[in-house]
């Protein structure tokens, strides 16, 4: 499909928009590591890497 | 003569508003002064830049046009563009998870499916919305914030 291109000022307020949504989602990282824990970085409950004491307190 | 009417979403009045907001401010204009010279009252302008107005009519828009140098139909146009409503909507979905995340109702839900699969619902929730953020923002060709966004470094 094609389409005239956005007028700059258009461009600018989405990207905006798209900036803000980031800056959300960045904050909703922080706040689920803050209180699910920081497991899933590696992919491994507890975030060290393996298996091992996956789950413990 | 009759009046075009146009009803915009909150996000969308927003948006159409921030446009306004910032072409005035380029043009070095304070808001009595440019609805002065569209012949709006200064409530109406006001109001649209706000973006408090959720109806308004393509006349207006047009003359907003027309003072602030916008290429004419181009606030109109706004109201019709996928990419501001799937932005708009983006954001509201990202804002969403961070009150679902910042609330007491997260507890509910760890107590009723698990830390674990929890953790792993909003994970994908959150890098699909990610996705989806940086497929508008290509496709609109918006380029990133300096610095803010981009190639962020995973939590830690």
């Amino acid at each position: 499909m094609t389409s005239a291109p956005l007028p700059a000022a258009v461009v600018r307020v989405i990207g905006r928009r798209c900036d803000e949504a980031l800056e959300a989602l960045a904050l909703a990282e922080a706040l689920l590591a803050q209180r699910l824990g920081l497991g899933y970085i590696d992919g491994h409950p507890d975030g060290d890497g393996d298996h091992r004491n996956d789950g413990d307190a | 003569m009759g009046m075009t009417t146009v009803h915009l979403t909150n996000g969308l009045a927003s948006m159409v508003g921030e446009t306004i907001r910032e072409a005035r401010i380029g043009r070095d204009l304070n808001k009595a002064d440019a609805a002065r010279a569209a012949g709006l009252s200064r409530r109406t302008w006001h109001e649209v830049e706000e973006g408090q107005r959720t109806t308004t009519t393509v006349e207006t828009l047009t003359q907003i046009e027309d003072v602030l140098g916008l290429e004419p139909g181009s606030l109109f146009a706004m109201t019709g563009t996928p990419q501001l409503a799937r932005a708009e909507q983006l954001r509201s979905r990202a804002l969403d998870i961070v009150r679902r995340m910042s609330g007491d109702e997260l507890e509910v839900f760890v107590a009723s499916e698990g830390a674990e699969t929890l953790r792993a619902k909003l994970l994908a929730e959150m890098a699909d919305l990610r996705a989806q953020i940086e497929e508008v923002r290509r496709d609109v060709g918006a380029t990133p914030r300096r610095g803010r966004t981009g190639d962020r470094a995973p939590v830690r």
